[in-house]
């Protein structure tokens, strides 16, 4: 009788201590994933606040392309209030999912508006414009290399959450799935095709 | 390349790294110790020795059960004397390190002349680097270092410097700022943040410091060879005290050799970690393409990497690539190593300022490239063959058709000797010519020679062989054989073994052949019996195949004889033919005699038919690596492809 409580709670102890193992693995996890997520809100909010900027300049120059104008204004105002909705909490997967899709279409716009600022010698010529070129185009990488890093402590936040035992610790505890941020390009140009046909 | 298994591999080698420490300093330390204490045992024997002689022996009782048989006195010596050698090791390298870690990255930049930049810069170059590094942490999740420029610096080049994330500073040439387009400012930029992320600064910092902690044993030995010189000053006449002395210098005997150990240990491991830095980069990126190309631009600028200023060749092992100096050549493998290993099929070429041209690595000079072509030129159709007279164009469209029935090898080439003339004739062919006249027709009287006397039974004399068998008759046809393309040969020389497998006894013939050729061992001749028999004779199949990986030792042979034949630097085709069988980190094995060679052939004939092509491509790239293909080379690559046994 005693060599069975011994042994059984020998077991306890040690599912108590694997138990507690996988739990503050899965907390780093979760934290370093959540931080990469932070810098991925600083750097889309940099490039939000560098979209006014930009309209201002090219504004002047690019009397003709309103539409293109209207449609990056319009595009920034549903992205930052897609971001606004996520509220920096990736496992809220139907707010990250709109935020990909807005910041998709975003991305985009700008890129016409650039192409066709190309057309424009003066515009070109304008030094705060070609300033502003190499900080929208700094920004879009900063943007695309914070949701590379945040993807790749997603994948391993996953990969961890949904082995074997760690799952069973990660669901009795609640660590909840996290959204990847893939910015389908495709998937958002064709949005944007639909929009102006 | 696999960058995973790189990643994973410079993992195990951090921690290996501990250990290898351990290892070193025990090493010096235990040597060390054997050093003190064998010269005490000895000064004592000889001091007890010399005592006995004068009479004044020492009491028995001290010398035979306290010293000379107690081993255990001895033993406790040595281990006192190793721990304290070890102890003065690791204080040495940890005092280093600390006074070395004082400067942080910034002060590392600003001792040699680097200006800070930053976002705000009113250069437009400067400010996309600085961007670009801002860029790369985010990308590998660190916080943005300081950024510096090395002005008037027309070399491309970039370093990085600190021991902790948070005082790491990155610091670019001018000339880079120029140079570069923005994709490889990211480029280099990644490459100095994978540096960052490995902790490679530090890394690097620990093991110079090793260097210098067993460099001190040797400054202790030096010290104590100065204490037993005679002290002139002091007007005594002290004499030299022999024991101190021999123990020093063998002290600084123990300490130098450590020292040179721990440098080529630590130079091995800089070098491992830029190609790590290199993979990382692309990890970072995503893409390798940006990597690949900032690297063919230092090949392909005229100032290459170097660095102007004297002070910064101090911290050479801190650059991205070779800033040159005294200590030039061991901490960065090999440019062309590097671009290879991000692109497998890169040709070469480097980028040449200011335009995107291609450039040959050797300016105008002609590349003669390889007179054996790939095999995949093999398979196609012979092309029309100047004529060489009915018999060969018999031979020509049998080999061209792949079949030859015994009647038409009559029709054609008609009976009696005009086989063996033509074996000589296609022989001759793949044997290409030399520079001295001389030699091509002594190699053709030797294949002559052995043809006849497979066809003849006996051992030919001048008046044996056939007026249509001379030497200057082959010669005459060879002449004309030369002239056409050189896919055609190995084509011509495939069918001439063809038809005599298929008409008469072959082996006999390469027997005899080779018999003929071994009376002169040397490497021509070697080369010509390594080729007929080749030809005729099918290796046997293998009872079992082997990866590359397996054979190893025996490719090292074989790659390292072309890369002696080669006539360029043969390290670096070495390293660039290993890189390409994807055997990187391969040594070279001395090739001191054909029979070693002989031998590794022998053995590489059980290489499994799917690395034939890896093999291969390792020998065309090493007899490439200079740009230049003689004929001894491809021949060479001949004589190996014969002995890899087919399926």
């Amino acid at each position: 009788m005693i060599e069975a409580l011994f042994v059984l709670s020998l077991i306890v102890v040690v599912l108590a201590v694997v138990g507690i193992a996988v739990y503050n693995r899965l907390t780093m996890h979760r934290e370093r994933t959540r931080t990469a997520f932070s810098q991925i809100d600083v750097q889309l909010e940099r490039r939000y606040d560098l979209i006014p900027n930009l309209v201002k300049i090219a504004q002047r120059y690019l009397t003709h392309e309103q539409d293109t104008l209207t449609d990056v204004i319009a595009a920034r105002a549903s992205a930052t209030q897609a971001r606004i909705e996520v509220n920096g909490d990736p496992s809220n997967i139907d707010a990250m999912r709109n935020l990909a899709g807005a910041d998709g279409n975003l991305g985009s716009a700008l890129g016409r508006l650039l192409a066709v600022s190309e057309q424009y010698p003066e515009l070109k010529a304008d030094t705060s414009m070609a300033t502003l070129t190499e900080e929208i185009r700094n920004t879009e990488n900063r943007v695309s290399f914070a949701r590379q890093a945040y993807n790749d402590e997603t994948r391993l936040y996953e990969t961890y959450r949904q082995s074997f035992p760690q799952t069973i610790v990660a669901s009795a505890t609640g660590f909840d799935p996290f959204a990847y941020l893939e910015t389908t390009s495709d998937e958002a140009r064709d949005r944007v095709e639909v929009t102006f046909n | 390349m696999d960058y995973l298994k790189l990643q994973a591999d410079a993992k195990d080698e951090n921690r290996n790294l501990l250990v290898v420490f351990a290892v070193v300093i025990a090493i010096v330390a235990a040597t060390a110790a054997a050093v003190v204490t064998a010269v005490a045992w000895l000064t004592f024997v000889v001091v007890d020795l010399v005592m006995r002689a004068n009479g004044t022996p020492i009491p028995s009782d001290v010398t035979d059960a306290a010293l000379r048989s107690d081993l255990a006195l001895w033993g406790l010596l040595y281990l006192i004397v190793g721990v304290i050698v070890a102890a003065v090791i690791v204080w040495v390298s940890r005092s280093r390190e600390k006074a070395l870690a004082l400067f942080g990255g910034a002060g590392i930049a600003r001792s040699i002349g680097g200006r800070r930049i930053d976002r705000d810069s009113a250069d437009s170059a400067e400010r996309r680097f600085v961007n670009a590094v801002e860029e790369m942490a985010i990308a590998a999740r660190r916080p943005a270092p300081t950024v510096y420029v090395l002005d008037g610096e027309p070399g491309i080049n970039a370093f990085n410097a600190g021991w902790t994330d948070e005082t790491t500073a990155i610091g670019i040439t001018s000339g880079a700022l120029a140079e570069l387009r923005r994709e490889e400012l990211q480029a280099v930029a990644a490459q100095a943040m994978s540096h960052v992320f490995h902790g490679d600064a530090r890394l690097n910092l620990r093991l110079m410091a090793l260097v210098t902690g067993v460099a001190g044993i040797a400054m202790i030995g030096e010290n104590w060879m100065d204490s037993a010189m005679p002290d002139d000053e002091n007007g005594e006449d002290e004499g030299l005290f022999v024991p101190l002395f021999v123990a020093g210098f063998m002290l600084r005997c123990v300490g130098w050799v450590g020292a040179w150990l721990s440098s080529m240990v630590q130079r091995s491991v800089a070098r491992r970690h830029e190609l790590l830095a290199d993979a990382t980069a692309v990890e970072l990126l995503r893409q390798s393409e940006p990597v690949r190309d900032a690297l063919r631009r230092i090949g392909g600028h005229p100032a290459k990497s170097r660095i102007r200023r004297r002070r910064a060749r101090s911290i050479n092992h801190l650059f991205m690539a070779d800033a040159g100096g005294r200590r030039r050549g061991g901490l960065h493998p090999d440019l062309r190593l590097r671009v290879l290993s991000l692109d497998a099929s890169w040709t070469g070429d480097w980028l040449r300022p200011d335009t995107s041209d291609h450039i040959s690595p050797h300016g105008s000079e002609a590349i003669v490239r390889s007179p054996m072509p790939s095999p995949a030129v093999r398979t196609s159709t012979i092309p029309a063959l100047e004529p060489l007279g009915p018999l060969f164009d018999a031979f020509a469209a049998t080999a061209s058709a792949g079949v030859l029935t015994d009647n038409q090898f009559s029709s054609g080439a008609g009976a009696g000797l005009l086989a063996p003339v033509m074996q000589a004739t296609v022989f001759g062919a793949v044997l290409e010519t030399t520079a001295e006249p001389e030699i091509d027709t002594a190699r053709i009287r030797v294949l002559v020679s052995a043809i006849v006397h497979q066809a003849a039974g006996s051992t030919p004399t001048v008046a044996t062989v056939p007026e249509s068998c001379s030497v200057d008759d082959v010669v005459a046809r060879l002449s004309a054989l030369r002239r056409s393309s050189p896919v055609d040969r190995p084509k011509l020389l495939a069918g001439a073994g063809k038809v005599l497998r298929e008409t008469g006894d072959c082996s006999a013939f390469a027997e005899a052949a080779t018999v003929w050729l071994q009376t002169d061992t040397d490497l021509d001749q070697w080369m010509v019996g390594r080729l007929v028999v080749g030809n005729l004779v099918s290796p046997k199949p293998p009872k079992k195949r082997r990866p590359l990986e397996r054979l190893r030792g025996e490719y090292a042979t074989v790659l390292a004889f072309m890369a002696a034949i080669g006539g360029g630097d043969a390290r670096i085709a070495f390293t660039v033919g290993a890189a390409k069988a994807g055997l990187i980190g391969t040594s070279p094995r001395s090739v001191s005699t054909l029979r070693v060679l002989d031998k590794a052939l022998g053995k590489l004939a059980a290489l499994h038919p799917d690395d034939h092509s890896r093999a291969q491509a390792g020998l065309e790239a090493a007899m490439e690596a200079d740009g230049l293909s003689r004929n001894s080379e491809a021949e060479f690559l001949e004589v190996v492809r014969l002995s890899l046994s087919p399926d």
